[in-house]
């Protein structure tokens, strides 16, 4: 029976309240201890060889009979007013064969805020027209003959600058992001005032961390074609129901005329979650040109307006009591949410979360600036949030004299403090002991020491150590259907995407092991908004969690239809039957054993279909945690810092593919790594162009400055959270890293770098800070 | 990119003829040409191919020299075993220039005339160096750029030179041959390069309608290396590069050079240092002194100080390395 039930869910910091459709009963959890065949054996990826070989179809890749390509004409402002717009040079050159600008397409993007080609222009890279031709080259010709007279007005490029009050206002909504109505988000537990009155040691600090850019390997962009009034929209995203959406409703039209299709995908990290407007203009294009047309982002355009990790200030201060406990957190933070970005990055959430602690404030505010607007990055918020926490804490141990994990141990929380519930599962203790077992190190040498782990000439080595809190519970809606064929074969329909995390291998694995079939019968259908029912996006480290238990629900229902009708064929009642690799089998008997096929063969074309769907949250609230280890040496003479051995160990429940959860751990220490020591946006503050928009200016880690890192989760099934016991695990790794490095080069230098990226400048520019001070002091 | 005519060209003859149009380009690798052109930086109406010059990619070892072509490529130069052994610097600058697929398309000669990596030259900026009035990095972002001969009065642009080989060559004395339609020219390395001026907004010396034919090796040092400071573990630009070779007569340093590269708009030698190692055994150089020395004429911009601190510890590594 159908029932309608309310449920929280939590994405990426934010916990909201989700309807969800409620029909069958769910399956039994797998407990703990649960023999599998399939579930916890790493495998390979089931779509590794269309991968490796170029067989896989790409957004990039798609091209079609007459495809048109397309370019956009973006604002050389960094706030402007367009005056006039003239295409008619443009027109006229041949194999131009479309133009849309404000002139002839008038769609609603930013409610009430920005038309999809506004006049008013408030980043370098706002939109300003777009191109169809024969090819690129062309279409990149026709722009510069695109005639604009602009007024350029005051842009404001920095979120100091743009908080000050007095500022120029940059956007109709007011600079900083409004919550209930008052400037910014403030969270209160207890009295820090109480808190700070109530410690014996205090610390604090101002933390800088730099705008950071996804650089997926595939950019953003989408292919768009018309068949009469339906659209059919190829697009590198990470929500393809949420491109329906956004596509429908910009172009108003019914959700059933907009098909949206994503088979493969080079790589989102958050950027591709919300739908940028290229889908739209490429629409657009094509129905003008009635032809096909291909719109992809190039490198600097997708490193300039395509989404970013939005700088953060953070003014953090923390108490305790001489024997370690933790009496308060006080924090205030800004973070740039670029110029469009309607949501703050939750920095504030390790201060609220992560320890045990009476009495916290926290201030976050969302900044807008005229620049390329924010978009999730991995953790958004976290794994800002956390560098600055841990630091503070690391710190704090520092100034107690107490070695670092002993403090997390006296200040660990096992309860939810906002709820005062239990959490569904909680192993952050397991966490960090297992961290400190791989990194293979005595707990007494995280103690801040500087040098005492020794010296290679300049380079003077040290060990971090910093935690991880987020969430990754998942929720519904997620659905999903079995297909059994008449041949034995079996498709996984689900209306979301892989967006190159493996997620077609570990939900096979799930729908093979329910089903009781070879891996390789299972066929996952996915990426099509068209086939299959729908799909949450893939963020948020929800699709494990959130799809799994659907998928699993399905391959359950299809394997009791089909264990009924074996029943009939076999004479025996259906309990007493088995599915085994992809055999039926009598409990307890050999004889009698028919493969799946027979069993189909007898009932003709019949196709069985299972039904599942992702059941309601428990009221406890999930969360996954881990510990990270960072060895570092750090070059005193040159400034270069070189990260030797990172060990994580998080709890994100049970592994469905360990091969898989490796690659999210390895990727995700690799992205934390670039923001903690390489990687920056640099912006000219006299234009507020992005001046290191390629992948040779901006610095993500290479292959030889990987580290050698050795992962691992504790792997305990929350089976409170879900049926099949997981939480997501896509961004947890991320996160404590570059608080672990930065940890790691204070114990190795005795210097605390409150900046990142901990590039050369900054590493001797704090060095040579602390240098005088010394010098300072001993004149004194 | 612009469109543009495609002549090949199978000597550099017939190369310095086809550059006698003045919209026309060399292109050899085109690791560097490429990209200026997909930026519109330059937009050449014609590209002279002269990959297909075999004799141009050669290295040729004579009695006192060692002459490379200009066709070369770094990879080529790194699995050199002459080059490793005795001109042990060029090899280490090869080795640590770019990334593998750049050092098996870009060539030595093509090296030496890349253009400034300055983020305001390579975007859409009016910049000095690209016939504008304004250097933007000397007030906007200069991270990465020039520590020395930064007064306006010595270069208007600030801009770091980015070729490692070039800083390796100059330590170890090289020469570069070119050749025009009418000649060929055969000059000090440190001759290639020039502070650009108002009237020539160049770092080089060489004509416009020159082709560089080879790079030659003078006897070789008793001992050579580069290294390089870079924001990651490869691939970058240099953040400061130093090559250095001596000659020892009875174990004590009788010859020094001293290169640096991207500290300054061109390769430059640091001839007091030079001067100072003279006498010492590599094991007992002064090192604080010599770095004192080293930085004495620095003059950073506004956001890049650190490099003179960097300069100095890559240089105490050097010495270090050059004692052991």
């Amino acid at each position: 029976m159908t029932r309608v039930i309310k449920t929280k869910v939590e994405i990426e910091g934010r916990v909201h309240e989700e309807t969800v459709v409620v029909e069958e009963e769910e399956p039994q959890a797998w407990e703990e201890g649960h023999q599998f065949s399939l579930v916890g054996k790493g495998v390979n990826r089931v779509d590794g060889r269309e991968r490796v070989t170029g067989a896989a179809r790409y957004t990039y890749d798609v091209s079609l009979p007459g495809m048109l390509s397309a370019a956009i004409l973006r604002s050389p402002h960094a706030h402007a007013r367009i005056v006039s717009i003239d295409t008619s040079r443009a027109a006229k050159l041949p194999g131009i064969r479309a133009i849309v600008s404000r002139e002839n397409a008038d769609v609603d993007w930013f409610k009430n805020v920005a038309k999809l080609f506004d006049s008013t222009l408030r980043f370098i890279g706002d939109d300003v027209a777009a191109v169809a031709a024969d090819d690129l080259d062309i279409a990149h010709d026709a722009l510069k003959l695109i005639d604009v007279e602009y007024e350029v007005l005051p842009a404001v490029l920095t979120i100091e600058e743009a908080s000050r009050p007095g500022a120029p206002e940059i956007h109709p909504q007011g600079n900083i992001i409004l919550h209930n109505g008052h400037n910014g988000e403030l969270f209160t537990r207890g009295s820090v005032e109480k808190g700070f009155k109530a410690a014996e040691v205090t610390v604090e600090g101002t933390y800088r961390t730099s705008t950071q850019m996804h650089n997926s390997l595939e950019t953003h962009g989408s292919v768009a074609m018309w068949e009469g009034e339906e659209l059919t929209i190829w697009e590198s995203t990470q929500y393809i129901f949420g491109v329906r959406e956004r596509v429908a409703r910009a172009l108003e039209m019914p959700l059933s005329k907009v098909r949206v299709i994503c088979e493969y995908m080079g790589g989102g990290f958050g950027s591709k979650g919300s739908t940028f407007k290229q889908p739209v203009i490429a629409a657009l294009l094509a129905r003008l040109a009635k032809r096909p047309v291909k719109l992809m982002l190039d490198r600097r355009e997708e490193n300039t307006l395509a989404g970013n990790r939005g700088e953060t200030l953070q003014k953090i201060k923390v108490g305790a009591t001489r024997d370690g406990l933790l009496t308060a957190i006080d924090l205030e933070a800004m973070t740039g949410v670029g110029i469009y970005a309607s949501w703050a990055a939750s920095v504030s959430g390790p201060a609220q979360e992560l320890y045990k602690c009476e009495n916290v404030r926290t201030l976050t505010l969302g900044v807008r600036t005229n620049m390329g607007s924010q978009a999730a990055f991995r953790a958004p918020g976290y794994v800002e949030g956390m560098f600055a926490l841990e630091s503070a804490i690391d710190d704090l141990c520092a100034k107690l004299e107490m070695d670092p994990l002993e403090f997390r141990r006296k200040n660990h929380s096992d309860i939810d403090q906002g709820s005062g519930q239990n959490y569904s599962s909680k192993h952050l203790l397991a966490c960090y002991d297992r961290a400190l077992e791989l990194i293979g190190m005595e707990a007494e040498s995280l103690l801040p020491t500087p040098g005492s782990l020794g010296a290679n000439g300049p380079w003077l080595r040290g060990i971090g150590l910093a935690s991880q809190t987020w969430g990754g519970g998942g929720g519904p809606p997620a659905h999903a259907l079995v297909r059994i064929n008449p041949d034995g074969s079996v498709e996984v329909q689900c209306g979301m995407q892989d967006i190159g995390t493996g997620t077609k291998t570990a939900l096979s694995q799930i729908a093979a092991e329910e089903l009781g079939v070879p891996l390789e019968s299972i066929r996952f259908r996915l990426g099509d908004t068209q086939k299959g029912p729908f799909g949450p996006a893939s963020w948020g480290s929800i699709t494990t969690p959130s799809v799994g238990p659907a998928v699993r629900m399905a391959a359950a229902d299809a394997r009791k239809q089909l264990l009924e009708i074996a029943s009939y064929f076999m004479e025996t009642p259906a309990p007493s039957l088995q599915l085994v690799d992809g055999c039926i089998t009598t409990e307890g008997r050999q004889q009698g054993r028919k493969a799946l096929s027979e069993i189909l063969d007898e009932i003709g074309d019949y196709m069985i279909t299972g039904k599942g769907y992702r059941g309601p949250n428990p009221t406890e609230p999930i969360r996954t945690w881990g510990a990270q280890i960072a060895e570092v040496e750090v070059n005193v003479e040159t400034g270069q810092v070189r990260v030797l051995r990172i060990a994580a160990a998080h709890d994100v429940g049970r592994v469905i593919n360990p091969k898989g959860l490796a690659s999210q751990f390895y990727g995700g220490i690799l992205q934390g790594m670039g923001f903690g020591i390489t990687e920056e946006r640099v912006v000219d503050k006299a234009t507020g162009r992005v001046l290191n928009a390629s992948l040779d200016e901006y610095k993500i880690p290479t292959i030889a400055d990987v580290p050698v890192m050795i992962v691992e989760a504790i792997g305990k099934a929350d089976t409170l959270a879900n049926h099949i016991g997981a939480k997501g695990s896509g961004e947890p790794p991320i996160i404590p890293t570059a608080a672990a490095i930065a940890n790691a080069v204070f114990n190795a230098t005795g210097v605390r770098l409150k900046e990142l990226p901990m590039t050369p400048r900054r590493v001797l520019e704090a060095l040579a800070a602390a240098g005088s001070a010394h010098e300072g002091a001993k004149e004194a | 990119m612009n469109r543009f005519e495609y002549a090949r060209a199978g000597s550099p003859e017939e190369a310095a003829a086809l550059l006698a149009d003045e919209s026309s380009r060399i292109i050899a690798g085109g690791t560097d040409l490429l990209p200026l052109m997909k930026e519109s930086i330059t937009s050449p109406a014609q590209l002279v191919d002269i990959s297909l010059w075999l004799k141009g990619r050669e290295i040729v070892q004579g009695t006192e020299q060692l002459e490379i072509g200009a066709l070369v490529t770094l990879s080529e130069i790194v699995r050199n075993e002459e080059i490793g052994t005795q001109y042990t610097a060029l090899a280490d600058a090869c080795g640590l220039a770019a990334a593998p697929q750049l050092r098996n398309m870009g060539t030595i000669g093509g090296n030496l005339l890349q253009a400034s990596r300055c983020a305001y030259f390579r975007g859409p900026y009016d910049c000095w160096l690209k016939g504008g009035d304004t250097c933007f990095a000397r007030e906007g972002e200069n991270e990465q750029h020039s520590i020395f001969l930064t007064s306006p009065e010595q270069s208007m642009c600030v801009s770091a030179h980015p070729s490692d080989p070039a800083t390796a060559l100059l330590a170890l004395g090289a020469r570069v041959r070119y050749q025009t339609a009418s000649s060929q020219y055969d000059v000090d390395l440190g001759d290639l390069y020039k502070l650009p001026t108002e009237e020539q907004r160049s770092m080089t010396t060489i004509p416009r309608d020159a082709v560089i034919t080879g790079v030659v090796l003078p006897a070789k040092p008793t001992k050579s290396l580069y290294r390089k400071a870079m924001p990651r573990a490869t691939w970058s630009f240099a953040l400061a590069g130093i090559g250095v070779s001596i000659t020892l007569e009875r174990g004590a340093i009788a010859e020094a050079r001293l290169a640096l590269g991207g500290v300054a708009p061109i390769p430059i030698r640091a001839e007091a240092v030079e001067q100072a190692m003279l006498g010492h055994a590599p094991g007992e150089l002064p090192a604080e002194d010599l770095a004192g020395l080293l930085i004495q004429d620095a003059r950073p911009l506004s956001r890049n100080g650190y490099k003179v601190q960097l300069l100095m510890g890559l240089f105490k590594q050097v010495l270090r390395d050059l004692a052991s």
